[in-house]
């Protein structure tokens, strides 16, 4: 089993090839020998193939965010079993392009939808915009409710294929 | 501990011919192993892919922890029987590494008639499930099997170590409280049902995966009832109506993901406290065993020289190295685990069977575990050794080895005749694990002994029917006769028989041997008794 | 009128950055100190660093620091003496001032009467054109079209013709030569006429790529107004300043002393009590106009005080308390060099989209020249909930280039993880060579899009980041220790 990790959009599988003296972790399609210090206060180590890298490093459950090299990075770990279940969770899904909050919920579960129908007006950056069905299907759950806030990516309201 | 010096020298001729014979028989082992586990027809490996299905090999991977090793069992069963038509027996058997704890795998392999069990298939997985009694391991079944080959019925049905023993051994195992979990990838019709309903834990896959005793087929012929895979045994009526299965999973990824979060939940039992220390590669290659391994199997070759090359450090204790030289015995480690090792430098006499029977006690005695690394000839015959006892000395090594309560690993370095066989831990008696190298040959007695005699057998056979015959026709009798002895005395045929838990590379002997006996750690080491001993 | 008031109680009526701003210097003071707090920010360091906090409730966290009624009972209940507003919520609001003052609390600011006749965009723009200083020419069109042209003519070019009813961008046009304008103003005023139903239109110098430059302004009780030198905030997006400076590498000494004096100018022509800011649009001819007054405290201001070494908010307390300015005009001097970056939770590269999340981490640059403020604090939650600005980060050295330099190490020190911040895009401004030549206008981060985008990330990093990621996640550490000896030495060993 590989682990997966998304850094921007990219998804790439980190796995160690040897747990031996030697560490070796295989990221994407490179093999590397590394050597890691977590040290005090998420201040990190890293020494990759003989090159040395420092970094801050802190978790908040699957995301781990970095600053390295001044850069500032997010790295998310994907849960396996989320990533199957998300794949199979259709394209029906729809969640939110950034954060804001909920002004007004125009549909509710079980209401048969076509393709564009409006099913939100959420809020973000002041403006107000319309969520609306990807596909015809029906509104299956819906995550949110008036005056909820949400982050970028969260699922708003699932539509089921009605196919 | 001291290192043993060797006297090897890879620039001499001796050597060199060795190694260029080795290569030879080194190229042919891969060959086949690759052809075992790869080789398919292009047709089965798009019907896979058309039902969404991984390989077997993926899956085993991805349900590995990665960065582990995994010791694959019997690549090469049934490799000589069946014309080929079941490589690998059909299934992959093997030790792996899952959540951090040891695990016995065994996986239908359905690009192989569906995953169709031939009796041989039964036989390795029947092996499989004892090794995992006798070593108290889990088991994690990856099912996807048509069920029993039937052309081939009467071979797997019925008798004490058919197929019913698998049921038996899973029942046994959940009983010794050693957990088992299935996931359920493909079909499990008939007797293969009961791998997932007598698991602990089963996870099946919606839409491939599907467990019912009698397929749609069977059910119409039967009660003239038409019904749906998925109505009959799919995931979501076992999970959700039947309890038949636990789980439901979407994909195989997340099956196995599923898999691995049941696994972590495993209570991690603590192992036999063995004596052990910190690992130490043999201070010898390993590979030099290609240049000691000898061209022609009735060359002697050095037995220590063969330790230097598998043992920590290359540094072996030796016990009463000045008496029955003709048996090897002393103490080394294996990655780190102590052990007592047994290697044959020449025909077995009555001094080393002796110095082997006191050793093997010495080593229950020390709760030290037992290697025994075969190359014999036998035990020495004639007037003046039976006067002496031959026969009762070996009687002694014999009873005490079987009797030993320390776990037991065989390698077959080369030669195993007779007596010797038995004496020096063969198949009969219980090693846990037990591999052999491409060179070895196993028979009743040496291969150009037996084959003249059984030539003049025939000869003098069809001469007792009239019949008169030319020197051609008798050169022809006799290497038809030893063709046919040396091909069922190969390490292939045997192994192709599952007499062995395999056929290894010599090089990776000390690999395979510390993942037999960290894994046989996990069963305790009782205090030792034997038989009555003649003394 | 000029009676020294004394105060024990201040209560600081705002959050985040400026509260701890207010509340430090208020302990310098010696004053007892006050915030207010919303139920969600109950883990704010200005609670425990304040002697007392008391809790605003409201709908949103917004709205309660803007409950007037709720704010004046808390003040009346708990014997607070003045309230300093901060900027922003109620720091402008003259219903606040006068509410405050029925109630016998005294607001640490100007007048009502000055908030309002400067908060007034139109009316602050005449009463200074009133008095001579500078505004942008502008004519309205009074139905004589012969007129209008030579007015616009006058104005000079280029000139922004607009509906005179209209608002946003419909109808507007740049003009930039005498040659058919009056076509275009015939054009204009049908489609004035079409869009708005009122053919009038209005005409307005247009200025390309004007700098923003702003005078900081203090006057008391007594009459005496002084200037703080300007600052240069034309580093902006979204008309919200990025990245202040001061002083401008856009002003000799000669326009430098003619713009602060006719801050001054300003000011006192209103009598202004309290801190407050003059901000002008600065033409690339040297041109400037005022643009407005801010009569608070504001964001930029630690610039200021770290060229003249005057701590404003001090001074603003001072002031309210009748006292006399500390300083004459000739002991205000502007000492080297000082900028500001400010730290906001959104995504630049995303067009600035805001950005939510978790300060998981938070670690202030420490050294010589450099100057934190900021109420974040690890755990806390960055919403939509306030403004995106979570610190801002301010650094003096002896020159620009070295304040530069600075900033860059500060930024590089600094460190925030759990939100997405624009800090990455703040070190890009701050190394463009625009930036460093001292060419910057208000259009500086649209024009230099393209170079600001992000950095190209060699490979090598992206696989550091994973390992260290990876090595990070408790789940794939765990799992690797897990694995038992001696499999851990055997590596991926197959048979």
């Amino acid at each position: 089993m590989r682990y997966t990790f998304k850094i921007g959009e990219e998804l790439v599988k980190v796995a160690p090839r040897s747990l031996a003296d030697e560490l070796i972790l295989a990221i994407g399609e490179q093999d590397c020998r590394v050597v890691f210090d977590h040290g005090r206060e998420g201040r990190c180590t890293l020494t990759l193939d003989g090159r040395s890298y420092e970094s801050w490093v802190a978790r908040d459950g699957d995301d781990i965010y970095l600053k390295m090299a001044g850069h500032y990075f997010k790295v998310t770990a994907i849960d396996p079993r989320a990533a199957a279940a998300g794949a199979s969770a259709g394209a029906g899904a729809i969640s939110a392009p950034m954060p804001g909050v909920v002004v007004e919920v125009l549909v509710a579960e079980g209401d048969i939808v076509v393709e564009g129908d409006k099913l939100l007006t959420i809020e973000s950056m002041k403006l107000q915009s319309t969520v609306r069905a990807a596909c015809d299907g029906v509104v299956g759950r819906i995550h949110v409710s008036e005056g909820s806030e949400f982050n970028k990516d969260d699922v708003l309201v699932e539509i089921e294929s009605d196919d | 501990m001291r290192r043993i010096q060797s006297r090897v020298n890879v620039n001499s001729p001796e050597y060199q011919e060795n190694l260029k014979a080795n290569e030879v028989r080194l190229g042919e082992f891969h060959r086949r192993q690759n052809a075992a586990r790869h080789e398919r027809p292009q047709r089965d490996l798009d019907r896979l892919e058309r039902q969404g299905k991984m390989l077997p090999r993926e899956r085993l991977e991805m349900l590995l922890d990665p960065g582990t090793p995994f010791l694959e069992l019997s690549t090469l069963a049934a490799g000589e029987h069946y014309d080929g038509d079941s490589p690998s027996a059909s299934c992959i058997t093997g030790i792996g590494i899952v959540c951090g704890r040891e695990v016995l795998i065994h996986a239908n392999d359905s690009t192989v008639k569906g995953g169709a069990w031939y009796p041989m298939t039964i036989k390795k997985i029947v092996r499989a499930m004892d090794i995992a009694i006798e070593n108290h391991l889990p088991v994690i079944h990856l099912c996807d099997s048509a069920g029993g080959f039937l052309p081939l019925q009467s071979e797997l049905f019925g008798d004490k170590y058919f197929a019913g023993r698998i049921f038996r051994n899973q029942a046994i195992l959940s009983k010794m409280g050693c957990k088992q979990l299935s996931l359920v990838f493909g079909h499990c019709t008939a007797g293969g049902a009961y791998v997932p309903a007598l698991s602990d834990y089963s996870v099946i896959v919606r839409g491939t995966g599907a467990v019912f005793l009698g397929g749609p087929p069977l059910v119409k012929a039967a009660t003239g009832e038409e019904v749906t895979v998925e109505e009959l045994g799919g995931a979501d009526m076992h999970t959700s109506v039947s309890g038949t299965c636990d789980y439901p999973a979407d994909t195989e990824e997340e099956a196995i993901a599923i898999g691995r979060e049941i696994v972590a939940q495993w209570s991690k039992k603590k192992k036999w406290d063995a004596q052990q220390q910190a690992p130490e590669a043999p201070y010898y290659d390993p590979k030099e065993l290609y240049g000691i391994i000898p061209a022609n199997i009735k060359t002697q070759f050095d037995m220590m020289e063969v330790i230097a090359r598998v043992v920590d450090g290359s540094r072996f204790h030796e016990y009463q190295p000045a008496y029955g030289k003709t048996l090897i015995c002393g103490f080394a480690h294996i990655w780190g685990y102590k052990v007592g090792i047994i290697g044959n430098n020449g025909i077995l006499f009555n001094d080393s069977s002796k110095k082997a029977a006191h050793f093997i006690q010495l080593c229950n005695q020390n709760k030290t575990p037992l290697v025994f690394l075969q190359n014999i000839t036998g035990y020495m015959v004639g007037r003046e050794y039976e006067r002496e006892g031959i026969t009762k000395d070996g009687a002694k090594m014999i009873m005490v080895q079987a009797g030993s309560e320390v776990p037991k690993f065989t390698i077959m370095t080369n030669g195993s005749y007779g007596a010797g066989n038995y004496g020096m831990c063969g198949r009969a008696f219980d090693s846990r694990f037990l591999f052999s190298w491409p060179n070895s040959e196993i028979s009743v007695m040496g291969g150009e002994q037996a084959a003249k005699t059984l030539a003049t057998i025939k000869t003098t056979q069809l001469e007792r029917e009239g019949k008169t015959l030319s020197d051609e026709e008798r050169a022809k009798i006799y290497s038809d006769v030893t063709d046919d002895y040396e091909h069922q005395s190969s390490a292939y045929y045997t192994s192709s028989l599952i007499w062995d838990d395999g056929i290894i590379d010599p090089a990776d002997t000390r690999n395979a041997l510390g993942m037999a006996i960290a894994t046989a750690m996990n069963a305790p080491i009782e205090d030792p008794r034997y038989g009555v001993l003649r003394v | 009128m000029s009676a020294v008031r004394s105060f024990k109680k201040v209560l600081v009526a705002n959050r985040g950055e400026i509260a701890m701003r207010i509340l430090r210097t208020l302990k310098d003071l010696g004053l007892q100190s006050a915030v207010l707090y919303h139920r969600q920010e109950i883990e704010s360091p200005a609670l425990s660093f304040a002697d007392e906090a008391f809790e605003v409730f409201g709908d949103t966290p917004v709205s309660s620091y803007l409950d007037i009624p709720q704010i004046v009972e808390l003040c009346k209940k708990h014997g607070v003496d003045a309230v300093h507003p901060g900027y922003g919520f109620l720091a402008e609001n003259a219903a606040f001032v006068r509410a405050l003052d029925e109630a016998g609390v005294c607001f640490i600011g100007p007048r009502p009467e000055v908030m309002n006749l400067m908060g007034d965009k139109i009316g602050s723009r005449d009463f200074v054109a009133e008095r001579g200083f500078p505004i942008a020419p502008s004519v309205i069109d009074d139905g004589d079209e012969d007129k209008l042209i030579a007015s616009i003519i006058e104005i000079g070019f280029p000139v922004l013709i607009k509906a005179s009813a209209g608002g946003g961008g419909k109808g507007m046009q740049i003009v930039r030569e005498a040659d058919g304008l009056r076509d275009i103003v015939a054009t204009a005023k049908v489609e004035a006429q079409r869009y708005f139903g009122d053919p009038r239109v209005y005409a307005e110098r247009y200025i390309e790529s004007p700098r923003h430059i702003e005078v900081q302004v203090l006057g008391d009780e007594h009459g005496n107004c002084v200037h703080l030198w300007e600052r240069e905030c034309s580093i902006q997006r979204r008309f919200q300043k990025v990245i202040e400076e001061t002083p401008s590498p856009a002003l000799t000494p000669e326009l430098r002393k003619d713009i602060c004096e006719s801050a001054v100018g300003i000011a006192k022509a209103t009598n202004y009590t309290g801190a407050g800011t003059i901000e002008f649009i600065f033409a690339p001819n040297g041109d400037y106009y005022f643009l407005e007054m801010n009569t608070r405290i504001q964001v930029e201001h630690p610039i200021t005080e770290m060229v003249t070494g005057v701590d404003l908010v001090a001074e603003q307390v001072r002031i309210a308390m009748g006292h006399p300015l500390s300083y004459s005009q000739e002991e205000i001097k502007q000492v080297g060099h000082a900028i500001e970056c400010r730290i906001c939770a959104e995504i630049p590269d995303d067009d600035f989209a805001p950005a939510a999340g978790k300060v998981l981490m938070l670690r202030p640059p420490v050294g010589e020249g450099m100057r934190f403020d900021s109420g974040s604090y690890e755990g806390q939650k960055v919403g939509t909930a306030f403004d995106s600005m979570i610190a801002k980060l301010i650094v003096h050295a002896e020159d620009r280039d070295a304040a530069i330099a600075r900033a860059g190490e500060a930024l590089e020190q600094f460190v925030l993880l759990g939100v997405e911040t624009n800090s990455d895009y703040l070190g890009r401004l701050l190394r463009h060579p625009a930036f460093i030549a001292g060419e910057t206008n208000t259009g500086f981060i649209k024009d230099h899009a393209a170079d600001l985008g992000p950095d190209a990330l060699s490979a090598d990093l992206q696989t550091a980041v994973l390992a260290t990621a990876a090595l990070s996640d408790r789940q794939f550490v765990a799992a690797m220790d897990e694995v038992p000896y001696p499999y851990r030495l055997m590596k991926e060993w197959r048979n």
